[in-house]
């Protein structure tokens, strides 16, 4: 076959160059692995969910919902009793928790089961009868038990709003291979009932109705309940988390661009570096198809290599990711447990696909252009550096041509998602090719202070930048690429922060707020205690109280989360409006004809001020009109609030979620908060009673470990990009060596050779970490007010904070110098003689 | 005699190569500087050209044009009947792969390559057999007196032993011409003097067409012709001795 | 009637899979009723004194109780058909002092049947409910008199009688009135109906063995206004059968002439009959006479097997010792078999005495296989 001289001379190339082949199988496999990574965790929360909802819906093809509090369960005897013809059972729902693990608690009745779910076909016959009549015994799942190490016949405590049950598992469902249902417990309905104190309501009803079945069903519904598909409900909550996957998906993808790039800027060396041998291969008759395709093949091994390897590492750090991604999920969304990771085929040929292309269009450019040059010329690096030159302006031009590009699909495209990360990814790429012509300018700038600053070998270090752009403008983009993506990230999270911080220091405006831990409910956080408004109104240095209720109420639209409030006379302050409101807002509100929205409810919905929505009341369909909108970063699904005395009335729900208590001036706070507390530990549920800053500081806490995940990818660009630094500099470090064996015969100490190359690979971190600051503001600016927004409806100010730029550049630093200090030791230890007579 | 008749070639045999009435110039800033200013030379097979010239007087240019790799911006070349100029790329690669052998003056062997793999790669590139390939390395490596080197990379040899090398990868597979660029312009006048015993001593044993570019007349005596090139045209030289 | 308590166990054990019934119904009736767990309820062990309307209504102190509607109709046209409701009452548990917060803690489970048979058109319709008391989807209640098993009920009228019977199902419809003609009959010792050896093994039982019908039948949307005669039979208790005991033959018949029997059959192991099986005669004026396996005499008299496989003796010759009479108990229809949960064999027959039809009832068959 022909060309296996040619491999062998390109394999014994890169065995000569180690250190350079290792560092580029490490670019793409670390920008494989964290694409596969993500994609991998994305797919199993995808999967995870689907599977649950799968199970947990069963057959069921529509639902019944009531109010915040559920429906009556005599609604469901009434069905019964008249509609018995439809396939109905009662489903009662709630949060529970073992440990720190948050469980969906399913309380079904075994005998309407038949026609939906397959969980209570029971191995063993006898277990019915003891499922109908044990308390406090419940199945679990044979995959989540082995996961929690427990069989049948075990005890685990329950913790329900805080307080504890002990309960026997009484068998186990499905098989230990599939994590089918895992994260759900399944209990009688009365076991559900008692369990989560929810004595006569059920959450929903469900039915599996036929077409025809549909219409008399919302005919015969009485007022106030809701028929739903389940498809459109599933999808609906499927959605919720969409954004924030889409998100991880583009931030894995900026991992594989900065990758790319390294793998670009490596096979650029490594065949500049061979351009002689190439050559001579022409020369000798090797045809250009032949020498491309060669080298186009030994790339593909590298990438074949890091690809596998990234395979590898992508799976394990998979598993590290998949349990951020599920902690953020059900922190944000909808509570779900992903303890297995679903080794996808498609993700993992994506993966490989994404490798293998993205090493396959980056070499393939330098491959071409060795090939295409005049085979004479190879001697001649003049003609390389003069093409690289004139190539300058096109650069330029396309460049400039695809952030314009980027700034049209970020304007015109609306509320895409994708197609606002498409705009990122043109801006990032564009620029990426505006930087090689901005370092002949750059080098010049700097030209004179630093031949001031260090004489001779300062000017050697500027000029050899400039003189050799067709290794270092690649290099410098990569470099700058890597480095603004870690800046764009980082104002990006810090921008988030800092609005959260601040919008939570507006809104906390009462001194000391008490809740019930955690609500055992899906629709409506834990009541307070009935007493307890007026206990703490009668402490000493209490001033008023203002109170909150958080229930999920049903819309048009699907859920909404409406927080009723009964405002004390400040907490008024705690709204910041976006844009105008209705005239004599408050005075409106009081009205209650009046609701608040939330600025994502707002932009999912496309709402406006003086627009309504349509929430399904105890007495049918009721419109608000829309008063004002005002921001909350509290939940992207969005919030609705009206004062809560209306809110009781139509809802009938008087229960209180939350209090606010608010000082006399000049009281100290730690007394009262104690007299708070001893008034709280007075009742039987155990309650959270914290001030302000607390709270503040535990929404943070609770923010930044949301963010993990994106601190995490964010940590994992910096690494590929490390890499990719220390590959671009050390292999043009090393290209250099016959240059530098030059440079010590003429009479340069090994001291002052070191000095020069790490001057130099200094001045080249510091370009591309100039050059990044604009790129990463940019990135960060289309990250705030263009994904945040259609991702989540947020919008936010952008931060542009000091530290993280210092810490770009001062990590840009840090990577060059060590990229230089192997080839300048290396070259100081080496007779240069020796590097004189190679090739 | 007619100038143009000076150039055809005194020998009987058939011409291998006709170059009829070349021009070629560089561009250098906004000057046109002619380098090739209408050159005839008619080759016959078997024979031996030595082409004389200064520094940049286009010799290196002339030589890369007859391979095919740079082409004149004006005339002929003809090698074995095919007109270069009408050929594409890909055809003159393979033409040039085939029946063209180019020595150098700075060897350009493969430095990633043993001494056995850079004489065998052009035999490679013609689609020769791996046994094939071995057996022709190795006699031509006998018959260059390096048959111990096999192994050896071209870092780990001399400069002479480097371009023995080179002489037996521009002669293994057989090239109808081969052209030599200075190729003892970077070594010691005894070493220069073995290897072209060895280049001429080969390409007569193997009747080869040699075209050599050099500097020195002492190597240019032992060819058949001698010709000059200066300000682009070509001369003969002294007194050849056919 | 010792009836489908069984039936309603096995059920319960089957964890309501259609595919395990074949299984569950080879389970021997003697581990079925040794692991069922009588400690906690009462137990009929003695006669007791019957108070009405109050023992129309439910004794949750039992486990098992039911009401049992079955009977003979006839449109104008002499359509034949026959009916069944039944409904039965199980505990899970002993009731406890201190009722649940949940409704659906009260682990009373409700199993309705209802059939109808077609004897012209050939057609035997079935249909089964089973479900929890929960909140209020089955129940009885005693005054005013009602039984229900979701919007299957059984209602009495503004004065007591007629009940009215409301099945509804999506293959037919069935809406009756009835009203007895003769007083309420205690069924065995004043009441007490013993059914094997040891104590408590009993249940209280009594019956409105003649009730005239009227109503209507809708079958396919097909209406037919229907009278006729039925039979009531209402039975609570703990425990009944012993576990030699396999399955029971159960002849409830009403005669042209007014009079009226019950007969139960139980059958031991052996295929003989068990000293147990009892009956009662009951003649037009409501004068109710005790009848002991001496005193009549039955034999099966050709067979049918169903298209599950089972064989049931449809025809039987049943010898009045006393009276001397031979009478023979022929099926309307042979297709009447309960392919529900549980299979067994309950179905109109006709009575004939010397070739000639004398009266109509109903005929109940478990434990054939």
């Amino acid at each position: 076959m022909v060309g296996s001289r040619l491999r062998l001379a390109g394999f014994r190339h890169q065995r000569r160059h180690a250190w350079q082949t290792v560092l580029a199988i490490l670019g793409i496999a670390l920008g494989v692995a964290v694409v596969m990574a993500v994609g991998l965790a994305n797919q199993s929360a995808s999967r995870a969910f689907a599977i649950t909802m799968e199970q947990i819906s069963g057959r069921v093809t529509h639902q019944i919902l009531g109010g915040p509090n559920g429906l009556p369960e005599q609604l469901y005897t009434q069905l019964r009793l008249q509609q018995s013809h439809l396939k109905s059972a009662p489903v009662v729902e709630g949060v529970v928790h073992i440990g720190e693990e948050q469980f969906t608690l399913l309380g079904l009745d075994p005998l309407s089961e038949q026609p939906f779910r397959t969980v209570t076909q029971l191995p063993d016959a006898g277990l019915l009868a003891r499922i109908l009549t044990q308390e406090n015994g419940l199945l679990i799942s044979a995959y989540t038990a082995k996961r929690l190490g427990l069989s049948a016949g075990d005890q685990v405590t329950l913790d329900i709003t805080a307080r504890t049950s002990v309960v026997e598992i009484m068998a186990l469902f499905g098989e230990q291979q599939g994590a089918v249902l895992d994260g759900v417990l399944v209990s009688d309905i009365a076991t559900a009932q008692t369990l989560l104190a929810q004595f006569g309501m059920l959450d929903r009803i469900d039915l599996a109705l036929r077409p025809d079945q549909i219409a008399p069903l919302q005919q015969w519904l009485p007022k106030g309940f809701q028929l739903v598909e389940t498809g459109q409900r599933t999808s609906a909550m499927e959605n919720m988390s969409k954004a924030f996957q889409t998100n991880l998906s583009a931030m894995s993808l900026l991992a594989l661009l900065v990758g790319g790039f390294l793998i670009y800027n490596t096979a650029t060396f490594s065949v500049l570096q061979r351009r002689r041998q190439f050559g001579i291969m022409r020369l000798l008759g090797a045809t250009r198809s032949e020498l491309f395709q060669v080298i186009l093949f030994e790339q593909f091994l590298i990438g074949l290599i890091g690809t596998l390897i990234g395979m590898g590492a992508g799976i394990l750090l998979a598993r590290e990711l998949l349990w951020l991604v599920s902690r953020t999920i059900n922190d944000l969304y909808y509570t779900v447990t992903i303890s297995r990771l679903d080794l996808a085929p498609e993700i993992l040929l994506a993966g490989v696909m994404l490798g293998l292309l993205t090493t396959l269009l980056a070499s393939a450019a330098p491959a071409w252009e060795a090939t295409r040059s005049r085979p004479q010329s190879v001697n001649r690096r003049s003609v390389i550096e003069q093409q690289s030159h004139r190539a300058l302006p096109w650069l330029l031009l396309i460049g400039l041509f695809t952030m314009g590009l980027g700034l049209l699909l970020a304007k015109f495209s609306d509320r895409s998602l994708l197609l606002g990360f498409a705009a990122l990814f043109c801006f990032i790429v564009g620029y990426c090719l505006l930087v090689p012509a901005m370092v002949p300018t750059l080098s010049r700038l700097i030209q004179y202070p630093i031949k001031w600053l260090f004489g001779t070998i300062g000017r050697l270090a500027t000029r050899g930048i400039n003189a050799t752009l067709s290794r270092t403008g690649p290099a410098i983009s990569a470099l700058t690429l890597a480095i603004a993506a870690t800046i764009g990230m980082g104002i990006m999270v810090d921008s988030f922060r800092t609005t959260v911080g601040q919008w939570l220091g507006q809104t906390l405006q009462g001194d000391i707020y008490i809740s019930v831990p955690h609500s055992s409910s899906k629709r409506a956080s834990a009541p307070l205690p009935e007493e307890l408004p007026t206990e703490v109104l009668k402490l000493p240095g209490v001033k008023e109280i203002s109170t909150g209720r958080h229930v999920t109420l049903e819309s048009a639209h699907g859920p909404v989360n409406m927080l009723a409030i009964g405002l004390s006379s400040t907490s008024y302050r705690g709204f910041n409006f976006k844009g105008d409101t209705l005239a004599n807002i408050w005075q409106q509100f009081s009205t209650g004809k009046l609701v608040l929205i939330s600025e994502p409810y707002a932009y999912h919905n496309r709402l406006q001020v003086g627009d309504s929505v349509t929430l399904l009341t105890p007495d049918g369909n009721r419109v608000f009109t829309i008063g004002g909108i005002f921001y909350d970063y509290g939940s992207d699904r969005g919030l609705l609030v009206m004062p809560r005395e209306h809110y009781a009335a139509i809802w009938r729900d008087n229960q209180v979620t939350t209090l606010g208590i608010y000082l006399k001036q000049q009281t100290a706070l730690d007394t009262v908060l104690s007299k708070v507390k001893e008034t709280t530990s007075r009742f039987e549920m155990p309650l959270t009673v914290r001030a302000n800053q607390e709270i503040l500081k535990h929404s943070l806490a609770i923010f930044d470990r949301t963010f993990t995940i994106t601190q995490v990818l964010r940590l994992l660009v910096i690494a590929v990009a490390f890499v990719g630094i220390l590959s671009a500099m050390m292999a043009l470090q090393l290209e250099r060596a016959k240059e530098h064996a030059i440079l010590r015969a003429t009479g340069l100490t090994p001291r002052q050779l070191l000095g020069q190359i790490t001057l130099q690979t200094l001045l080249m971190g510091l370009m591309a970490a100039l050059l990044a600051i604009p790129l990463g503001w940019l990135m960060a600016e289309i990250l705030i007010h263009v994904i945040n927004v259609r991702a989540f409806g947020w919008s936010m100010p952008s931060q542009l904070s000091p530290s993280i730029l210092m810490e770009a550049i001062l990590f840009a630093q840090i990577a060059a110098l060590l990229a230089g200090l192997y080839p300048s030791l290396r070259m100081a230890r080496t007779r240069p003689a020796l590097a004189l007579r190679e090739e | 005699m007619a100038p143009d008749s000076l150039f055809y070639s005194p020998m009987q045999n058939k011409p291998l190569l006709v170059i009829e009435e070349l021009y070629h110039s560089y561009q250098e800033g906004g000057d046109s500087r002619p380098i090739l200013n209408g050159i005839n030379l008619q080759v016959a097979e078997h024979e031996c050209i030595a082409l004389l010239g200064r520094s940049g007087s286009g010799k290196s240019t002339l030589l890369n044009m007859l391979a095919g790799i740079d082409t004149p911006q004006q005339g002929c070349i003809n090698i074995m009947g095919q007109a270069i100029h009408d050929l594409s790329e890909r055809e003159r690669t393979l033409l040039r792969r085939r029946h063209i052998g180019f020595v150098y003056q700075f060897f350009n062997l493969i430095p990633t390559l043993t001494v056995a793999e850079n004489i065998g790669l052009p035999l490679e590139l013609n689609g020769h057999k791996e046994r094939e390939i071995k057996k022709l390395v190795g006699l031509i490596l006998s018959d260059i007196g390096l048959g111990n080197r096999w192994n050896a990379y071209p870092d780990q040899l001399s400069g002479g032993e480097q371009q023995r090398i080179a002489i037996a990868r521009a002669l293994v597979h057989n090239p109808a011409i081969v052209l030599a660029d200075e190729p003892t312009g970077n070594l010691d006048a005894e070493t220069g003097e073995h290897i072209m015993r060895i280049l001429l001593g080969l390409s007569k044993q193997l009747k080869r067409t040699l075209i050599i570019v050099t500097h020195s007349l002492e190597v240019a005596e032992k060819a058949d012709r001698i010709l000059t090139l200066n300000d682009g045209t070509l001369s003969t030289h002294g007194d050849p001795h056919w | 009637m010792g009836r489908l308590i069984l039936i309603l166990f096995l059920i319960l054990l089957s964890g309501c899979q259609e595919n395990q019934i074949v299984v569950t119904e080879k389970l021997s009736a003697t581990r079925l009723l040794s692991s069922v767990d009588q400690q906690g309820f009462d137990r009929a062990e003695k006669p007791r004194e019957f108070i009405f309307p109050q023992d129309h209504g439910p004794h949750p102190r039992f486990r098992n109780e039911w009401w049992y509607f079955t009977g003979n109709l006839e449109d104008s046209s002499g359509r034949r058909f026959g009916y069944q409701v039944t409904f039965f009452r199980f505990a899970l548990k002993p009731p406890s002092e201190k009722a649940a917060a949940s409704h659906w803690a009260n682990n009373q489970i409700w199993m309705a049947h209802a059939a109808i048979t077609d004897k012209d058109s050939k057609r035997h319709l079935t249909q089964e409910k089973l479900v929890r008391a929960g909140p209020g989807l089955a129940g009885s209640h005693a005054q005013p008199f009602s039984v229900w098993v979701e919007d299957w009920q059984v209602q009495q009228g503004k004065e007591g009688f007629p009940w009215h019977i409301r099945i509804n199902s999506e293959r037919f419809k069935l809406d009756l009135e009835v009203e007895p003609t003769v007083g309420i009959i205690l069924q065995g010792d004043k009441g007490l109906s013993q059914k094997s050896a040891e104590p408590g093994n009993a249940s209280y039982y009594y019956s409105y063995p003649r009730l005239n019908s009227r109503g209507q039948i809708t079958i396919n949307g097909q209406r037919y206004l229907v009278t006729g005669l039925s039979w009531f039979d209402r039975e609570w208790g703990t425990s009944a059968l012993s576990p030699e005991q396999t399955g029971w033959d159960w002849f409830s018949l009403q005669f042209n002439s007014g009079d009226n029997l019950m007969f139960y059959h139980l059958r031991n192991r052996q295929g003989t009959a068990d000293p147990f099986s009892a009956g009662t005669w009951i003649d037009n004026t409501g004068n109710a006479k005790r009848l002991s396996l001496n005193e009549i005499e039955v034999a099966p008299s050709n067979w049918w097997r169903s298209p599950n496989g089972n064989n049931y003796p449809v025809e039987w010759t049943m010898k009045l010792k006393a009276d001397n009479r031979t009478l023979r108990i022929k099926p309307i229809l042979n297709e009447q078999e309960m392919d529900l949960s549980v299979r067994y064999w309950e179905g109109a027959v006709d009575i004939y005495e010397q070739g000639k039809q004398i009266g109509s009832g109903y005929l109940e068959m478990t434990g054939y296989e």
